[in-house]
């Protein structure tokens, strides 16, 4: 990640329901831990989201783990979504926390042309696979990730498969006999 | 008749014999096993699947023969016969009846273990030769514990042949008369089972071959008649381990009523559906485990029975004694394979 | 005498994907000192099937047809997370009736992919009864799962807004007949196992993990409930009419082998106890509810994870209108539990590490997707 990247602040996906977050109190703690790193919020169903720059991913994961009143301890998911219209990739961390029974979901934007995103397999062993998975078939970096290795597919294959521009040639022809795109 | 042509014949039967139970011991498991759990087992070829194992023989020799291309050739070829040769040459002096017997030695006992522990070596030879890790991982572990194994079996036995008198398997039987050597060696015949299971490679102590781990062991890659004929050979070590131990602790043929040799097969079976029953029953020890277990326990234990056969030969003490005293040994060695197998 | 001097040295071998124990395609690299293992290396990937980059060239009805194939135990367990996600973004109710269909299929399903695991552990273990035993009891749900879904192992049994059938008219009675069957059989089982005392000198103190690893691998389920950490989401975070149930969530203290494969047991136990719930107190009423004709969620997304009998298998689900899902993201609990392996096989022996494998309880087709 170079300086003149991280100049754009935040790349996000679109936001898809724009508002204030379903979750007020949770919203308001997660503020708080997180006082000093720029943090927005999303509105989704059943958790609270936040939408953060990557820079600070490593910064925020730790406190979100670390603090006594959210310590999200369990790493449940991490997911990678491909946005082509909008050059960016976004990362989906969702976040669990065992004690407190509480749950939220951080997110965070990469951009094409910069695809590089801090590993946070130094919080949570646990997404050592995960990222794995998301840079084989998605093509991320995870800088800091011990050991990037293809995961899933075969050495030889090329491509990222996950991405919208890595087209299926059977799912665009089930697509046209159904006639619908 | 001259004496040559009669041993001819009767070694001639003798193959006949172990063949032929050979596939009704592996009928015999399939079915036990089947309905130990719930099943039937062979159904569809003769009655309840009786020619099942004919029929299995038959296309295992008919089977090609595949050498694998990393393999030993000779040592590959000449293993299965090394495995059943020895196992085969046992048969000779055990005796069914004082009559039915191809020929009883003096040393019968004697033979008859120092001839069964050569196998060890086709086995190892096998894994060896076959070129494959699994079955050379397996071979190793059957070196180990048949070897490691060995040591129980013959001290167990040496009890048996203290009381007794002698190593002729046909004078052991008659001195069973009115008393059998299981009431007067029960640690012997324990220890004699448990090591004869890990001599067979059975379970529980089917480590050489586990499925599981080493997928087979030294037979992974063998196949059509070769592996027919360890195979056999397995079977005909059972059978031949049951007969020994019918003769050595049962009596033999002796019993009241039934011809003699029925009397021999009643038991020599019985002793098989134990081993057939405890192969649907228990898991697999692990290879440490099986060690702690040959040479903390049975070894020991062993030493413990022939000190206290020995004791009742030099002092002249009453039968019921050795027995009262066997039973309150296998009491504590019950409780210290706790101990022992938790450590 | 330091030229006759003997060296060891470790040998690699290959462990899979074509071994009766890795439990489907699931490669081991092993590096291993005598029966000793030094060091494994995990490769997965043989199955992989691109089940999330098909679910996107698949309209949102047709998706579970896809998650059927990734638990394939546990094919129900894993079609709820999915409708349960749709359900969320299209903000469709669902009758009660169908919850309750939902849960007892769930919870049967539960009981005969444990009995899957108990019979495959104690085939790991050398024993080969167990298997023949839980597949007796496990066909017994399989009979009752084909009169209600018609199927027996890819159910595609869940709708938005419902199941796909109603139960079948003798649904009571042959529950009814199935529950003492299935008690006795988890009897039988234990019988069998539990106390063995080669068993428990092959699991007790084996594949140890702590509960502090065990959260930081992201360890859910049985597995994490092994070492002594109660999580359950059907309990912790209640879905569906979970709350309005009756049941003990188990755990055991020292997450080793036998932790994994009791806690399991009880856990039969306990899915049988909600299922008897489920028989008692289910309502009458439709088992689909008013969902519209043309599934097309408005632009949104959202998380939804549910106690599968692995461990949470959740389901991101990212809709940008259009009948077609945007992302469907699964997280799959074998694949996580996996990751913990290296962690529990340090220094343990070959025969362990099969065992080890198998009171993980994974399955590949959901490891790879």
């Amino acid at each position: 990640m170079t300086e003149e990247h991280s100049a754009h602040s935040v790349h996000t996906a679109p936001k898809k329901e724009p508002g204030p977050s379903l979750f007020p109190e949770m919203e308001r703690l997660v503020a708080e831990v997180l006082s000093g790193i720029e943090v927005t919020s999303e509105q989704v169903v059943d958790e609270h989201a936040i939408i953060i720059d990557r820079k600070d991913l490593l910064a925020v994961c730790r406190r979100l783990k670390d603090n006594q009143r959210l310590s999200f301890d369990l790493l449940r998911c991490v997911s990678v979504v491909d946005y082509p219209n909008e050059s960016v990739f976004q990362a989906v961390y969702h976040l669990y926390s065992i004690g407190l029974k509480h749950r939220m979901a951080v997110k965070t934007g990469i951009p094409y042309d910069d695809a590089i995103v801090d590993s946070v397999t130094s919080v949570w062993a646990g997404a050592d696979w995960h990222e794995r998975e998301a840079a084989e078939l998605l093509g991320v970096e995870f800088r800091g990730h011990p050991n990037l290795r293809p995961l899933l597919l075969p050495d030889d294959f090329e491509g990222h498969p996950l991405r919208k521009s890595f087209k299926v040639p059977e799912l665009d022809q089930a697509r046209f006999r159904r006639g619908r795109e | 008749m001259p004496e040559w042509v009669e041993s001819i014949i009767r070694v001639a039967i003798a193959i006949g014999f172990v063949l032929t139970t050979v596939l009704v011991l592996i009928w015999l498991e399939r079915k036990v096993i089947g309905h130990i759990q719930q099943r039937l087992g062979p159904m569809r070829t003769g009655f309840h699947g009786f020619l099942q194992s004919p029929a299995d023989a038959v296309k295992l020799l008919v089977k090609e023969d595949i050498i694998p291309a990393a393999a030993d050739r000779w040592a590959f070829q000449l293993a299965p016969a090394l495995v059943f040769v020895p196992i085969f040459l046992t048969v000779v002096s055990i005796p069914f009846t004082r009559t039915l017997v191809v020929r009883n030695l003096d040393l019968g006992l004697f033979y008859v273990f120092a001839i069964s522990s050569i196998s060890i070596v086709g086995i190892v030879m096998a894994g060896w030769a076959s070129g494959n890790k699994y079955a050379l991982l397996g071979s190793v572990r059957a070196g180990a514990q048949m070897v490691s194994y060995e040591i129980p079996l013959v001290f167990s036995i040496l009890g048996v042949a203290m009381v007794a008198g002698s190593l002729n398997l046909e004078t052991i039987v008659d001195a069973q008369r009115g008393l059998w050597y299981i009431v007067l060696q029960p640690v012997g015949m324990f220890i004699f089972l448990v090591a004869s299971l890990a001599e067979l490679n059975r379970t529980p102590f089917d480590i050489p071959v586990a499925e599981s781990e080493v997928v087979g062991g030294p037979y992974v890659e063998y196949s059509g008649i070769r592996w027919g004929v360890f195979f056999l050979s397995e079977y005909a070590n059972t059978f031949i381990i049951s007969a020994l131990a019918a003769v050595v602790f049962l009596a033999g043929w002796r019993g009241p009523l039934l011809p003699g040799w029925l009397w021999f097969l009643i038991k020599t079976y019985a002793i098989i559906l134990i081993i057939f029953w405890f192969r649907a029953t228990l898991p697999r020890l692990r290879i440490d485990q099986l060690m702690t277990f040959a040479w903390k326990l049975l070894l020991p234990l062993a030493f413990v029975n022939l000190l206290i056969t020995g004791l009742y030969l030099v002092y002249d003490w009453p039968r019921w004694i050795l027995f009262v005293a066997s039973v309150a040994v296998l009491a504590v060695a019950s409780r210290l394979v706790y101990v022992v197998g938790r450590a | 005498m330091a030229e006759s001097r003997l060296e060891t040295v470790d040998m690699f071998i290959n462990m899979g994907p074509q071994h009766p124990s890795t439990h489907g395609v699931f490669r081991m690299v092993l590096t291993i000192d005598g029966e000793q293992i030094v060091d494994m290396k995990p490769h997965i990937g043989y199955l992989h099937r691109g089940v999330e980059k098909l679910a996107e060239g698949l309209r949102y009805r047709e998706v579970t047809v896809l998650l059927d194939r990734t638990d394939y135990l546990a094919a129900l367990n894993n079609e709820l997370p999915y409708v349960m996600a749709l359900e969320k973004l299209l903000d469709v109710k669902v009758p009660e009736r169908a919850e309750y269909i939902r849960v007892l299929v769930c919870e049967l399903n539960r009981i005969a992919s444990h009995l899957m695991f108990y019979g495959a552990f104690g085939a790991d273990a050398g024993a080969t009864t167990p298997f023949m035993y839980a597949f007796r009891d496990r066909e017994e749900i399989q009979h009752f799962f084909e009169a209600v879904t018609g199927g027996r192992l890819m159910h595609n049994y869940f709708r938005v807004g419902g199941v796909r059938y109603d139960l079948p008219e003798d649904w009571r009675e042959r529950l009814t007949k199935l529950i003492p069957h299935l008690r006795k059989g988890i009897v039988d089982c234990e019988r069998l196992l539990s106390d063995n005392e080669i068993f428990l000198n092959r699991t007790i103190g084996v594949g140890q993990i702590s509960a502090a690893d065990a959260i930081d691998y992201g360890l859910t389920g049985p597995n994490l409930r092994a070492c002594g950490v109660r999580l359950d989401l059907r309990r912790d975070q209640p879905y569906s009419v979970y709350p309005k149930l009756e049941f003990d969530v188990p755990t055991r203290s020292r997450g080793d082998c036998y932790d994994r494969y009791l806690l399991r047991v009880e856990e039969m136990r306990q899915s049988l106890r909600i299922v008897e719930q489920c028989l008692e107190q289910m309502p009458d009423g439709p088992s689909l509810g008013e969902v519209p004709r043309v599934i097309r969620p408005k632009e949104g997304e959202v998380y939804v994870g549910t106690e599968n009998p692995r461990g949470e298998y959740g389901i991101y689900l990212v809709s940008r209108g259009g009948d077609y899902p945007y992302r469907v993201k699964v997280r799959a609990p074998s694949f996580c539990n996996l990751m913990a392996l290296n962690e529990m096989m340090r220094g343990c022996y070959i025969a362990d590490c099969v065992l080890i494998l198998g009171s993980i309880d994974i399955v590949l087709g959901e490891v790879d997707r």
